[in-house]
C-alpha cells in the first residue's frame, strides 16, 4: 500500500485537491498519540492502493500550533511518499517554503492553481524547474481537477524509485564553509542547517555533543557576519530568486483587483467593507428566520408578505415541525415519566439543535465564500484602522460580525485568526455581542414595554453600542489580565478569485458537522436538566434561590426562572414564562409580571448580556480548551450584566 | 532615519527591530534587510509589495521596520 501526505501552506488550495483526488471517499482519522484529526482517504489508482493523508497546513518552520507540528515532525520523519503544494498564487513565497521541505527530504512538487498563472500571462517552466530542484514537479488545476492523474502517476513512480531524487543542496555562500561543518557534525544537510537556524525541533533529534558544537559553529557565525538564522535565510532567498528567474517567465499583464484593492485601503474602505459585511448577514439572517426583512414589511405595512416570509423561513418550518412531532407524540403515547421527558425534554433539545444548524450552516458557507474569494483579507485591512484602537487586527472584525447572527459560528470563526492571543481575546469576549436570539427577545420585551417607538428603537440601538463597546474592551481586559501582547495585522493579500462552490460546502459542511456533535450534545444535555427541574417540581425553588440575588430590582421568582432556562438557550425565556403562568398571549404575562420602567430596563440590560447561551459556552470551550478561562469569563459576565442592571435599575428608579 | 509606517515608494528594509521570532515571521514572508519592497498603500496598515506577493503589515510591526526611500 501507497502511503502519500500532501504538505501546504494554508491557501495553497490542499483542501481543494485533497477533495478533488477522494471526493467523498474520505473520513477523519487521529493523528497518531496526538488528539489532532486529519483527512485520510483510501482508494485505488492504476490497481495500486493508496492512502492520502491531509496534512494539516503549515505556515513556516517556525511552527506555533499542535497542528502544524504534526506536519513539522512529517516532513523531518521522511516517511511515505511527499507531495508539498506550491501556491501558484504566490510563487515566490511557498517555493521558498519547498525549498526547505526539499532540503530536508525528497518530495514532489506540485504547483497548483496553474490557471491563475495563466491568466496572468506567468510561463513555468516545468523542465527548468525540475532540474533546479531535483525532483519531479507536476502543474496543476486542482479546481478543475487537471494534472491528478500525472500527480499520482509520479507518486508511483516514486514509490517504485523510478524517479532519481537527490537531496536538493543549497550554496550557503559566505557561510557555506560553515554549513559544512555542521553537515559533518550532524551527519545530515538538512537537519544541520535547522539546526542552525535554531529550530528547536532539528536540536531535539541530534546528540547533545553534536548540539554543542552546532553552538559553537553558531556563535563563529554571529562573530563574522551576523545572525545565522538570517544569513541562512537570506541565502535561501537568493537561491529561491534565482531558481524562479531561470524558469519563470512572467509577460506583465495589468490587473483589474487592483481598482476594487484602492477602494478597500482609502479612507472609505471600512465603511465599503462594513456595508458589504452587512449584506451578506441581511441576506444570511432574512433567510433563516425572516428578520430583518419581516420587520421592513410590517414597517410598509405589508403585514401579510411578512407572515409568509416568517412561515416559510428555515427557523419557522424547523420548529414547527418539531411542534407538531411532539404533539402527536403527546397523543398517542400513554401517559409516564418517559413520555414527559420524550415531549417535553428530548424533541426540545434535539429541537433547538435543528433550528440552530440553519444558521451556523449559512453563515459557514458564507464565510467559506469570503475566505476563498480573498475578500477576507481585504476585510481585515480596511477594518484593521479600528480594531487597532483595542489591540486586535483587522481580522477581528469577521468572528465579531457573525457573532452580531450567531455567537455559536463567531466563536469558531476566531479560528481564521493568526496568533493564539488574539484568538483567545476575541472568543472569551465574543458573548458581549448581542446575538440574533437576544435580540428577538429584546424586540418583544421592548415592544410591550414602551409605547413610544422612539423608545423601543433608541433602547436597542443603545444596548448595541453598548455590547460592542463591551466586547472590545473585555478582549483588552482579558489581553491584560493573561498579559497577552497586543496583535499586529501582518497577512498576505491572495489575489482575487472567484470561489469553488464545490469547496465551499465541502469546508462548510466539515465546520457544520462539528457543530452538531460538539455543541448538540451540551445542547441535549442542559435541555433534559431543564425538563428534570420542571419534572421534579423544584423549578419554584430555585426560582425563588435567584430571586434572593435580584432582591435589588425586585424580579419575581417566574421571571427569575426564566432566566435560568435562558442560559439555556435566551429564546426560550419566552416560553418559560408562558409554562409558569400558563398563558402563552405575551401582554398578559408581562401585565403578571408588572415590572416598572426601571425594572423594565434593566431586563432588558441583564438579558443582553448575561451569561450566554449553552451552545455559545460550550463552542467557546472548544475553540479555547480552558475550563479556567472560560469559568472566569462566564462568571466575570455573569457579574458585569448583574452590575450593569442594577446600575440602570439605580438610575431610572430615582428619575 | 524613517520606519516603514511613513515611508513610499520603492524602499529598502535597513533594519528590523525585534524579537527573534518576530524577525523569522517576517523574513518568513519575504521582508528582511536588504530586501527591496514597494508600498502599495500607506495605511495604516501598510500593504507592501515584495516579489510576486502582497502583505499588509500593522502600523505596530511597520514601526518596527527601518527602511530607505530608493526613489523619493
Amino acid at each position: 500500500m501507497l502511503k502519500i501526505y500532501l504538505i501546504a501552506q494554508p491557501n495553497a488550495g490542499k483542501t481543494t485537491l485533497f477533495n478533488r483526488i477522494c471526493g467523498e471517499r474520505c473520513y477523519v482519522a487521529n493523528w497518531p498519540g496526538k488528539t489532532v484529526e486529519v483527512h485520510q482517504a483510501r482508494f485505488f489508482h492504476h490497481g495500486i492502493e493508496i492512502t492520502l493523508t491531509d496534512l494539516p497546513g503549515i505556515n513556516s518552520f517556525k511552527t506555533a500550533s499542535v497542528e502544524e507540528g504534526i506536519t513539522k515532525e512529517f516532513i523531518f520523519s521522511r516517511e511515505g511518499i511527499a507531495v508539498i503544494l506550491v501556491n501558484g498564487e504566490s510563487l515566490f513565497r511557498s517555493i521558498y517554503f519547498a525549498v526547505q521541505v526539499l532540503e530536508l527530504r525528497d518530495a514532489i512538487v506540485v504547483i497548483n492553481k496553474a490557471d491563475y498563472l495563466e491568466k496572468r500571462g506567468v510561463h513555468v517552466n516545468v523542465e527548468a524547474l525540475k532540474a533546479r530542484l531535483g525532483t519531479e514537479v507536476v502543474l496543476t488545476n486542482a479546481i478543475r481537477g487537471i494534472g491528478i492523474n500525472q500527480l499520482l502517476d509520479r507518486c508511483i513512480d516514486a514509490a517504485k524509485g523510478r524517479i532519481r531524487a537527490k537531496r536538493l543542496r543549497i550554496d550557503y555562500g559566505s557561510i557555506e564553509q560553515f554549513v559544512e561543518r555542521a553537515e559533518k557534525i550532524v551527519g545530515d544537510r538538512g537537519i544541520a542547517v535547522k539546526a542552525l537556524e535554531g529550530d528547536d525541533y532539528a536540536l531535539s533529534l541530534i546528540s547533545g555533543e553534536a548540539r554543542s558544537e552546532i553552538r559553537k559553529i553558531s556563535d563563529e557565525i554571529s562573530e563574522l557576519y551576523g545572525d545565522p538564522e538570517q544569513m541562512i535565510a537570506v541565502q535561501r532567498y537568493r537561491f529561491v530568486e534565482e531558481v524562479l528567474k531561470s524558469s519563470v517567465k512572467e509577460v506583465k499583464v495589468s490587473r483589474p483587483s487592483e481598482r476594487l484593492d484602492s477602494i478597500f485601503f482609502s479612507r472609505a474602505g471600512p465603511f465599503f467593507a462594513a456595508v458589504l459585511l452587512f449584506l451578506l448577514l441581511f441576506a444570511s439572517l432574512s433567510l433563516n428566520t425572516g428578520f430583518p426583512l419581516n420587520f421592513l414589511f410590517r414597517f410598509f405595512g405589508m403585514d401579510e408578505a411578512a407572515e409568509v416570509l416568517e412561515a416559510y423561513s428555515l427557523v419557522g418550518m424547523i420548529s414547527g415541525l418539531f411542534d407538531s412531532l411532539s404533539e402527536h407524540l403527546s397523543s398517542i403515547l400513554p401517559d409516564s415519566a418517559i413520555k414527559d421527558l420524550i415531549v417535553h425534554g428530548i424533541i426540545p433539545g434535539v429541537g433547538a439543535i435543528a433550528s440552530f444548524f440553519p444558521l451556523v450552516l449559512i453563515l459557514n458557507f458564507l464565510m467559506s465564500l469570503v475566505e476563498d474569494s480573498g475578500l477576507m483579507a481585504r476585510f481585515a485591512v480596511s477594518m484593521d484602522r479600528f480594531f487597532s484602537f483595542f489591540g486586535l487586527t483587522g481580522k477581528s472584525s469577521f468572528p465579531f460580525g457573525i457573532s452580531v447572527a450567531c455567537n455559536v459560528p463567531g466563536a469558531v470563526a476566531t479560528r481564521i485568526l493568526e496568533t493564539d492571543s488574539e484568538r483567545i481575546r476575541v472568543a472569551l469576549a465574543i458573548p458581549f455581542i448581542i446575538c440574533q436570539a437576544r435580540l428577538l427577545i429584546l424586540v418583544l420585551f421592548a415592544a410591550f414595554l414602551f409605547s413610544s417607538p422612539f423608545v423601543q428603537g433608541a433602547s436597542i440601538v443603545f444596548l448595541y453600542i453598548l455590547s460592542a463597546l463591551l466586547f472590545l474592551s473585555a478582549s483588552r481586559l482579558y489581553g491584560g489580565m493573561m498579559k497577552l501582547g497586543r496583535s499586529d495585522l501582518l497577512i498576505e493579500l491572495p489575489p482575487y478569485h472567484f470561489p469553488s462552490l464545490r469547496v465551499s460546502w465541502w469546508i462548510t459542511w466539515q465546520r457544520s458537522r462539528a457543530f452538531i456533535f460538539k455543541v448538540g450534545k451540551f445542547l441535549l444535555f442542559f435541555s433534559v436538566i431543564l425538563w428534570l427541574l420542571n419534572f421534579l417540581g423544584i423549578s419554584d425553588l430555585i426560582g425563588k434561590a435567584i430571586s434572593a440575588a435580584f432582591s435589588p430590582m425586585n424580579f419575581s421568582p417566574e421571571l427569575c426562572f426564566s432566566l435560568l432556562v435562558g442560559f439555556f438557550a435566551k429564546e426560550l425565556i419566552i416560553s418559560s414564562l408562558a409554562v409558569s403562568f400558563g398563558t402563552s398571549d405575551f401582554r398578559e404575562i408581562l401585565s403578571m409580571l408588572n415590572l416598572s420602567f426601571a425594572q423594565s430596563l434593566a431586563l432588558l440590560v441583564f438579558i443582553s448580556f448575561y451569561t450566554p447561551c449553552a451552545a455559545t459556552v460550550a463552542t467557546v470551550y472548544s475553540e479555547t480548551r480552558s475550563i479556567k478561562l472560560l469559568a472566569i469569563s462566564v462568571a466575570f459576565q455573569l457579574f458585569l450584566a448583574y452590575l450593569l442592571a442594577l446600575a440602570t435599575y439605580s438610575i431610572f428608579s430615582v428619575i | 532615519m524613517i520606519t516603514l509606517d511613513s515611508a513610499k515608494g520603492r524602499v529598502r528594509i535597513l533594519e528590523i527591530t525585534g524579537g527573534k521570532g518576530f524577525v523569522r515571521r517576517l523574513s518568513d514572508l519575504g521582508l528582511f534587510p536588504g530586501q527591496v519592497v514597494e508600498v502599495v498603500s500607506r495605511g495604516p496598515p501598510v500593504v507592501v509589495r515584495v516579489n510576486d506577493s502582497e502583505i499588509a503589515i500593522g502600523r505596530g510591526v511597520a514601526r518596527k521596520i527601518v527602511v530607505e526611500e530608493l526613489n523619493a
